[in-house]
């Protein structure tokens, strides 16, 4: 978890980085920051919980049975 | 933003690479599974399906072939049903590149790097992919017209080296085994695949000559179906559709059956490395797509600052997604491939609002005076 964290983190640095060096707008900035927080917070909560929860599941009960209805008929 | 950087033979190159490099190593053992003998006749019918759903697209981005469809589709539909429904297309093409990172850690961990950990092997990938991505939509149409040929060449000379192992007889299945219930399933999951090509409607202002774009579709899907077709029927005629279906790479197992006494035997890596970088340019351009939606979403310049953050959370979003290769192939055949057609067909859903709104414009045109 430590590990995704870091790797988030050198991205960030590093996407920043080149942001100021191509002088961008401050939004730009922003809009970087926030979609770096949130893909962090589901990717740690998707490792926290992989174990008893994967995304598989969801994917199962949403489209499952639209599946069989178009397969079997 | 590079406008019209694209030329027509990259796409069909890069469509060519992207359809038949996951079919081969990845979707055949599903396709024998559900369609056994008919499998081959599925395929077809599949892959013209799939560019039926492309042609819709490709229609609908003809009608205004220098702008995003990510700009213009609100006014089409409006803000608050436009932006979810590409969400929904992002999400897809996420899980898309989620599944096919974790099929390439299968094979990796289980046939050439035993013992190493997957995220080691998504890590090196993620790299390779984001690097090729970040460089921009021209870089991923490069790489594929540079590796086309020699791709294409490794998984034409497949067929012909295994070819004296067939077992001619049991080629008469295909033709007195002819069922069409069986072929729908394989036919609707390839359909899944070929249907990608729709998304093609997201890359229109970068091409060259946009109105020659459906030829080049066609000519990717004949191309890769051939290839594809190429593969199934020795399959079938060698380890025959039970055996097949039953095996997790039934390609590699091929692969593995042409060693004894082949001089081919030394280059089996060789060609394992052509199939990744193969799937490489395929999740390129995948990974190029979630972030162009992202970014023209935001209303920022180019794809650059989302490219290493998607290409990450794919990494470890592969490290997480099945426990198990069961679990895997449950998912795969109980719902993600309808996932991905429901993705491919919210165009048709754009084109039929927009004609409607055409029809309705011209009508109120012709009777004001």
């Amino acid at each position: 978890m430590i590990m995704i964290l870091i790797v988030y983190l050198t991205i960030g640095i590093a996407e920043l980085r080149y942001l100021r060096r191509e002088k961008r707008k401050k939004r730009t900035f922003v809009i970087l920051i926030v979609s770096l927080t949130l893909l962090l917070l589901l990717s740690e909560v998707l490792y926290a919980v992989r174990t008893s929860f994967q995304i598989s599941v969801w994917i199962e009960a949403l489209f499952g049975p639209i599946d069989s209805w178009l397969i079997d008929g | 933003m590079e406008p019209q950087s694209v030329t027509q033979g990259q796409l069909f190159k890069l469509f060519a690479l992207h359809l038949f490099s996951t079919m081969i190593a990845f979707m055949l053992n599903i396709m024998l599974q559900s369609s056994g003998y008919n499998a081959p006749a599925g395929i077809m019918s599949g892959a013209i399906l799939g560019l039926a759903f492309s042609f819709i697209s490709y229609k609908l981005a003809m009608r205004r072939p220098d702008s995003f469809f990510i700009d213009y589709g609100r006014h089409i539909l409006g803000k608050w049903l436009h932006y979810p429904l590409l969400l929904f297309i992002a999400l897809s093409n996420l899980m898309i590149a989620i599944i096919n990172i974790w099929e390439l850690q299968d094979v990796l961990t289980q046939f050439y790097l035993v013992g190493t950990p997957s995220w080691a092997i998504a890590s090196l990938c993620g790299i390779c992919i984001a690097y090729t991505v970040r460089f921009g939509v021209k870089s991923v149409f490069r790489a594929a017209e540079g590796l086309f040929f020699i791709s294409l060449l490794s998984f034409l000379i497949i067929p012909v080296v295994v070819s004296e192992n067939f077992e001619w007889f049991s080629g008469k299945g295909m033709i007195t085994q002819f069922s069409l219930r069986e072929m729908w399933p394989s036919a609707y999951y390839t359909s899944s695949v070929f249907g990608e090509m729709s998304f093609v409607l997201f890359i229109f202002p970068f091409l060259q000559s946009p109105a020659k774009t459906f030829r080049s579709l066609t000519s990717s899907m004949i191309v890769s179906s051939v290839v594809v077709i190429l593969h199934v029927v020795p399959l079938l005629l060698i380890f025959g559709p039970e055996l097949a279906s039953n095996l997790n790479f039934p390609e590699l197992e091929l692969l593995r059956f042409m060693r004894s006494g082949s001089f081919l035997e030394t280059l089996d890596p060789a060609l394992i490395a052509l199939w990744l970088i193969s799937i490489f340019v395929k999740l390129g351009f995948i990974v190029f797509i979630i972030s162009l939606i992202l970014a023209r979403s935001c209303r920022l310049k180019d794809t650059k600052p989302f490219v290493f953050p998607i290409t990450a959370f794919i990494a470890i979003g592969s490290l997480v997604v099945v426990k198990s290769n069961i679990q895997f192939k449950s998912m795969m055949s109980g719902g993600m491939l309808t996932m991905f057609v429901i993705a491919e067909l919210i165009p048709v859903l754009y084109y039929l609002v927009d004609s409607i709104q055409i029809k309705y414009a011209s009508r109120k045109r012709a009777s004001s005076p």
